[in-house]
């Protein structure tokens, strides 16, 4: 080989995986099919972008940005308070396409699935959505992540990080296809009391019939959307999901129609504290995958991670059956919880004591302007849950000294903050 | 349930001698038992065939080396017909020069054995020795069940079982066993031996099968394990009538608790109903009942093709990918008009197994050839004349020639139906130099490849050694962690092949095995 | 007759480690070597005037930070750099890279499978894990002697209850890395030939086995055992002295002087004195006799015994113990001077993995014949070749602009089946690697203003290393552990008494720079009775 006839820019060849029908059944089942092509190599490509970049940075007051799954996202467009002022109080409008989605179909896409998560989705009926988690064969929790069925066959899971090498183990047997269709999607997500008026105001007819977890289709902008009610605030809330081009029109329309309303566009920030608000544990910062736990003490079954997991037993063979059905009783060792800890103004917290033990790690904080309060989740040894004494330690920088600080921690029953709105049919119009 | 479907009370899949086995074990106990065998003939391994009529000789494994004596009284294989033309069939190591060594089975031939290897007798006693002791800590191990996984106290008394057997033998028994789990056979045979002639036989044991050569890691350990192996048996036995005596003998077992032999009864499917297996559909459409299913085909086979993935975890599923290495072993079988006599060899020795391995190097050459998709041009092997001790396989006066070769590639290069003749004409050829005339006194002859003897007898892979020999797939973790005890997920299947705990070889272990780990689930209910 | 509390033999890295361990415990050393400078294999070396790089060893690599602190390095001038894991370029001109971090890396693998990408952090997961479960291993002798009546035996049975007491699947996990060949363990986790091949050739440097023999696996934790292994999510990272090994040598002969131990150059040791399996003392090449409680050895193992004793002073059975220790060639070594940056068309500019070094490799196939080439002793054909450029991380290895490159060519027999390497064979392999060189670096042919190329039988003659086996005794796991430097007796103590090695030869080898010389003065120090 010389340079001068070598390939420069070399793509991995990926075979042809010409387009099988997933409803064929004579196809050749090749869960390998990606509609992306793959990415440029680091060090040759900018800045990664979500199909909302454009729109989102037009909003932006405060030029901050975080990295979300690898994506660029406006941390804070105008101001957290102002932003969760909105809210809880009338809409916010988020960008939250960095999700990963994957579309599963095909003739066993149930049975597929069904194997995949531990809980009965039989009768998950179409444009429904339902929470579910991923375990591996000792029954520690791979990630969680929200499931629609978008049609007969067709299913499209959601979820904070990538799964792909478990879903492709996990299809021999099943004529089944997986494809990562994250970037061809722009997700938005449209949460507070005022949300259903919002989309009414934007063209949706009868949005306070759809109940919560259903999904729908609908026009909006003249683009065909997603719509589902889901959302991780602990509130009213809708997901929009809609092809990556028509995204942006569907923002516009939203900001549009919704502005007059009280409705504001927020970034990741608020995002991150609604679902600490709503007592919601985030896949690879709460917990880990057990595929991503160095030690394996920080692998968790699905008991230590919700307070009532669904985990359908008798449902069949799934992953994680045979251990999850042995340490049924068992409770576990460590457990992920909502603390609120004393403190009038925002501090990082991380370890937590009791007696001068670290018992527990805060791994999400913040400050709750509802509470008045700092909260967290985090994850704490089993039997010092109920401990009344758990203290959480902080540094209090002044100028170039640093002070440790010690605040009472209170370890919360549920969420701190989950309003019955979310959950009521009609979805209310007014607050 | 559908009714209709004839009812059994158990039912084993495949009838090669693991299966027949634990049906003949099962049919004890666990009333009315039938085996499913997909081709026209019992066996598997342990087969007759006939070359051409009148000539009959072992279709693949020709001698016995580790069929327990328990199993043979236990199912009174003597009375349904088992014999044996010959007991403690010696091994010899063939010299190119005709100065054969005979590896010494008791004192008088030692001295033999001395003479003509000076410098290396009493390194030999000394390896004999240790490979024994060695053996002798696991050998017991391998005859039982291993370890339920989800009590660490039975794994604990399990290990300490073998450190106090170990201990026995000294402090650094232990240590010393430890110590082969990672050392080539090649570099133990280099660091004790002289001789390239002893040390071409004592890794051939070694490494047959495993399609790696004398010098790749691990093959000491095997040595070690197949001398275990032995000990479960009662001495290199030949079967009269051949090999499918072994086979005759236990159908005859099966049949006399009246268990059900049937032939050409393919299963394609176990059908399983609320976690439990129900039974068994055939490929006529046929589906027969039963509570428990025992199959001795491959797990892969098993568990991914007759019960499916989908009723396995992911993981379960994903490790049964780690199938057995493809098989390296062919077999030719030829009827000769004459009695093959080989130069220099003693005529009392010609019925022992006479092993063509030269030297470390011609085995290692051996093992890179096939791995190139080739094969050495001058195979090593093992041959037997089964016809001398027993003279029921072939017209008086004739005789049949019994040949394992060795490193013999899966696939080819250039493909099987090309390279047959070459390759038949290799083997005949490096015999002939061994026994002049062969040759010429070939009247007939037959031919499995390593993929004849997968396709024929449906041993994964062709191979019926202990070539799938590996560390992290012993004990409870044969074939794989989730199907350890010949248990699967689905309630009432096990498994009973050479797949699964101890491994391959004639043993009849994991079919008797089997059975024991039924009746412990029972008696745990 | 002079006498001092320990003798070092050899002024290699270990042999200074251990000096310098014990000089600070307050014991009177002397460190004697027969070279005119320290450092054996890692002696500083110009290739030309103002090019610097080690001769013999690829340079990269650090002393674990443990051992850095213990003997307060850094007070002597010593930095370390963080390089990225390196790059591999493949013959097609793709190339993999690896990067510390996570993010970054899994984007790397996702050009080749996003499904790999996923399948990393699962493989991470099991390297670190394994790497942790290792480290307390390489610390300290792998095998304590127990004293008492019935300690062996306890001792035994509470290693089988420590086994028993791992849940199954754990103990499958680490059988199986312990047992599988390199490619078929990364099977059951890549499916990308090149992501493999990335991880199988960064394994297989320096060791002599092939990607398909068995027990190989094991080799794939290596990069992961430094204390910071994928501290960020990504690849490990790739440690080097500032200045090259030469810079970690001149700091060791800095703290042992510091602690008033001595170093004596061009004192070649050709006898020790001993008496009844016991030590007293060493009788120079001047016939001069010097005499200590300790004697350490930085020579192989081989060397050690069979060139130092006179073969019937030692135990019964030691002659032939020592003689089975393989030793083997497997590398050479390639050293070049070039007067301008070499340039990567294949790699996207600026790609920071290229400081931590550039593997000229095939995929897996490809590996496994070079190493049946090695078997055969056959001249490579297709080798793997590792290259390191020092000097684009650290320009004080060469003068301004210009650059030293360290190639290790892995699957070079010590001899070849043909007979001893003649002067074309040795052209053929320097051609052969500017060759590889210039396919990823065009023009790299005409910046070479100096080329040596080492056998492994020059690094045999001119340093003394058996067979030319940088690794100090081939690492398979029957020559690893509790078994290095040989059977059942693995540590750095030996069967004569006040006889310790502290090369590579001892356990953990070659698998934790300096590790063995730490280990070894840690036995003396016990011995001797501590502090001092």
């Amino acid at each position: 080989m010389t340079p001068d006839t070598a390939p420069r820019k070399e793509e991995p060849t990926e075979p042809n995986r010409a387009d099988i029908d997933p409803q064929d059944e004579q196809a050749p089942v090749d869960p390998a099919l990606f509609e992306e092509k793959p990415a440029a190599p680091p060090f040759e490509r900018t800045v990664l972008t979500t199909p909302l970049h454009l729109v989102t940075s037009l909003e932006s007051r405060t030029n901050r940005w975080t990295d979300w799954n690898g994506y660029t996202v406006p941390e804070v467009l105008t101001g957290l308070e102002d932003e969760y002022r909105a809210l809880r109080g009338a809409a916010a409008l988020m960008d939250v396409s960095p999700l990963v989605k994957y579309r599963i179909a095909g003739r066993d896409a149930l049975a597929f699935l069904q194997r995949l998560v531990t809980r009965d989705i039989e009768n998950l009926g179409v444009h429904r959505a339902v929470h579910v988690v991923l375990c591996e064969s000792r029954g520690l929790v791979l990630g969680d992540g929200l499931l629609f069925r978008l049609g007969d066959d067709e299913y499209r899971l959601v979820t904070e990080e990538t799964h792909l090498a478990w879903l492709m183990d996990s299809t021999e047997g099943f004529r089944v296809r997986i494809e990562d269709v994250s970037a061809t999607l722009g997700t938005l997500s449209l949460q507070g009391p005022l949300s259903a008026f919002v989309l009414m105001h934007a063209g949706i007819g009868d949005i306070a019939s759809l109940a919560p977890s259903a999904a729908r289709w609908v026009t909006i902008a003249g683009m065909p959307v997603y719509l589902s009610r889901t959302g991780a605030s602990g509130d009213l809330g809708y997901e929009l999901w809609s092809d990556a081009e028509d995204a942006p029109h569907v923002w516009r329309w939203l900001v549009e129609c919704g502005g007059p309303l009280g409705l504001r566009a927020a970034g990741f920030s608020l995002r991150e504290l609604a679902r600490l608000e709503a007592g919601l544990p985030r896949a690879g910062t709460d917990y880990l995958s057990a595929f991503a736990a160095i030690d394996a003490r920080d692998a968790l079954p699905p008991a230590a991670i919700w307070a009532s997991p669904v985990i359908d037993l008798d449902k069949g063979v799934f992953n994680g059956r045979v251990a999850l059905r042995r340490r049924a009783d068992e409770p576990p060792a460590r457990r992920i919880v909502s603390l609120a800890i004393e403190g009038l103004e925002p501090l990082r917290f991380s370890a937590l004591s009791l007696e001068g033990r670290i018992v527990g790690t805060a791994t999400s904080t913040g400050f709750s302007p509802a509470l008045g309060t700092n909260i967290a989740i985090a994850v704490i040894d089993s039997e010092v849950a109920a401990a009344g004494a758990l203290l959480a330690a902080a540094e209090r920088r002044d100028g170039l000294s640093v002070r440790e600080t010690l605040a009472s921690v209170r370890v919360l029953a549920g969420p701190a903050r989950s309003h019955p709105r979310r959950l009521a049919v009609p979805a209310p119009l007014r607050p | 349930m559908v009714t209709g479907g004839t009812k059994y009370d158990a039912i084993v899949i495949g009838a090669g001698h693991n299966g027949l086995v634990a049906a003949a074990r099962l049919a004890r106990t666990h009333g009315r038992v039938l085996v499913l065998e997909a081709g026209d003939r019992i066996g598997g391994a342990a087969a007759t065939s006939e070359i051409v009529p009148d000539y009959r000789a072992p279709a693949v494994a020709h001698l016995l080396e580790g069929f327990p004596r328990r199993i043979e009284r236990e199912l009174k294989l003597a009375r349904h017909g088992l014999r044996y033309a010959a007991r403690d069939v010696p091994t010899v190591a063939l010299d190119r020069d005709g100065a054969h060594i005979a590896l010494p089975r008791n004192r008088r031939e030692y001295a033999a054995f001395s003479k003509r290897l000076p410098k290396d007798a009493e390194a030999y006693r000394e390896r004999v020795a240790l490979l024994r002791a060695q053996a002798d800590i696991i050998a017991p191990l391998l005859g039982e069940l291993p370890p339920r996984r989800d009590d660490p106290n039975v794994l604990k008394r399990f290990l300490r079982r073998a450190v106090l057997r170990a201990e026995w033998q000294g402090r650094s028994a232990l240590r010393k066993l430890m110590h082969t789990l990672p050392e080539s056979i090649g570099d133990r045979l280099d660091a004790e031996f002289e001789s390239q002639l002893l040390k071409g036989v004592l890794a051939f044991d070694a490494t047959l099968g495993g399609g790696e050569g004398p010098y790749a890691p691990g093959t000491s350990f095997r040595a070690v394990w197949r001398e275990a192996i032995r000990m479960q048996g009662q001495g290199v036995r030949q079967p009269l009538g051949g090999m499918g005596a072994l086979a005759d003998a236990l159908a005859a077992a099966v049949e006399a608790q009246r268990g059900e032999i049937r032939l050409g009864a393919r299963a394609v499917r176990i059908l399983v109903e609320n976690d439990a297996v129900a039974g068994v559909e055939l490929s006529d459409g046929a589906v027969l009942y039963a509570p428990l299913v025992v199959s001795a085909l491959n797990p892969r086979v098993t568990m991914l093709g007759l019960l499916g993935a989908a009723r396995l975890e992911t993981e379960a599923a994903l490790e049964l990918r780690y199938a057995a290495p493809a098989g390296s072993t062919a077999k030719i079988n030829l009827a000769l008009e004459t009695t093959p006599v080989f130069s220099g060899l003693a005529p009392d020795l010609h019925g022992a197994r006479l092993v063509v391995a030269p030297s470390l190097h011609e085995l290692d050459e051996a093992a890179t050839e096939c791995r190139n998709g080739g094969f050495a041009s001058e195979p090593v092997m093992e041959i037997l004349v089964p016809s001398l001790a027993d003279a029921s396989l072939a017209p008086e006066g004739h005789h049949i020639l019994s040949i394992i070769v060795h490193n013999v590639p899966f696939e080819v290069e250039g493909g099987w139906e090309a390279k047959r003749e070459t390759f038949v004409q290799k083997v005949v050829r490096t015999v002939d130099a061994y026994a002049p005339g062969t040759a010429d006194a070939m009247i007939a002859g037959e031919i499995l490849t390593p993929p004849d003897i997968e396709r024929k007898y449906g041993l994964a892979g062709g191979d019926w050694h202990q070539g799938d020999l590996r560390l992290d797939r012993l004990f409870g973790f044969r074939p794989s962690p989730a199907f350890g005890r010949y248990e699967t997920p689905a309630r009432g299947l096990y498994l009973c092949g050479a797949g699964s705990h101890p491994g391959g070889g004639i043993t009849g272990l994991p079919g008797w095995l089997a059975v024991e780990a039924i009746g412990a689930a029972k008696g745990g209910e | 007759m002079e006498r001092h509390d320990a003798i070092v033999i050899g002024a290699g890295l270990n042999g200074l480690v251990a000096a310098a361990y014990m000089a600070r415990a307050g014991f009177d050393v002397l460190v004697l070597d027969r070279a005119s400078a320290p450092g054996g294999v890692s002696a500083a070396h110009e290739i030309a005037p103002g090019f610097r790089l080690p001769r013999y060893t690829l340079g990269s690599g650090g002393l674990p930070p443990r051992i850095a602190a213990d003997l307060g390095l850094a007070e002597h001038g010593l930095r370390f750099i963080r390089a990225e894991g390196g790059v591999s370029i493949f013959p097609d001109g793709s190339y993999h890279a690896s990067y510390r971090d996570g993010a970054v890396h899994r984007r790397e693998i996702a050009r080749f499978s996003r499904r790999d990408a996923d399948a990393f952090t699962h493989y991470r997961r099991d390297m670190l894990r394994a790497a942790r479960g290792l480290a307390p291993l390489l610390s300290g002798p792998a095998r304590v002697r127990a004293k008492g009546l019935f300690a062996g035996l306890r001792a035994r049975l509470s290693f089988a209850d420590r086994i028993a007491s791992i849940a199954p699947d754990d103990l499958n996990d680490m059988l199986r890395l312990w047992a599988l060949p390199m490619s078929e363990y990364l099977d059951t986790y890549f499916e990308s030939d090149a992501v493999k091949a990335h991880l199988a050739s960064a394994a297989l440097i320096g060791g002599t086995l092939g990607p398909c023999s068995p027990t190989g696996a094991s080799r794939l934790v290596g990069p992961w055992l430094s204390e910071t292994g994928g501290a960020m999510g990504g690849a490990p990272d790739t440690l080097m002295p500032y200045g090259g090994p030469a810079a970690l040598v001149d700091a060791l002969t800095g703290v042992l002087d510091a602690n008033g131990g001595r170093l004596r150059l061009e004192a070649e040791v050709t006898d020790i004195l001993s008496k009844d399996a016991k030590v007293r003392g060493v009788v120079l090449a001047n016939g001069e006799e010097i005499g200590a409680d300790a004697i350490l050895s930085g020579l192989d193992v081989k060397r050690s015994f069979l060139s130092l004793f006179r073969w019937k002073d030692l135990p019964e059975g030691l002659v032939e113990r020592v003689g089975r220790v393989r030793m083997k060639g497997v590398a050479a070594k390639v050293n070049i001077a070039l007067d301008a940056i070499p340039e990567f068309p294949y790699l996207p500019e600026g790609c920071p993995s290229l400081g931590g070094g550039l593997r000229l490799t095939g995929h897996i196939p490809a590996m496994e014949r070079a190493f049946s080439d090695w078997r055969d002793r056959m001249p490579p054909r297709d080798p793997l070749i590792d290259v390191l450029i020092p000097s684009l991380v650290d320009p004080s290895l060469a003068p301004p602009g210009k650059h030293v490159l360290s190639a290790l060519v892995q699957f070079v027999p010590e001899t070849l089946h043909e007979g001893a390497w003649s002067d074309d064979r040795r052209d053929a392999l320097r051609d052969l690697v500017t060759a590889r060189l210039a396919e990823v670096s065009p023009g790299i042919e005409t910046r070479i203003l100096a080329c040596e190329v080492l056998l492994p039988d020059d690094i045999e003659n001119e340093i003394g290393l058996t067979g030319g086996d940088l690794a100090y005794g081939e690492t398979t796991l029957d020559q690893m552990f509790m078994n290095r430097p040989f059977p059942g007796h693995g540590g750095a103590s030996t069967p004569l008494r006040n006889f310790y090695l502290c090369s590579p030869s001892a356990h953990p080898g070659p698998l934790v720079m300096g590790g063995s010389g730490a280990n070894a003065a840690a036995e003396v120090i016990a011995a001797l009775g501590g502090r001092r």
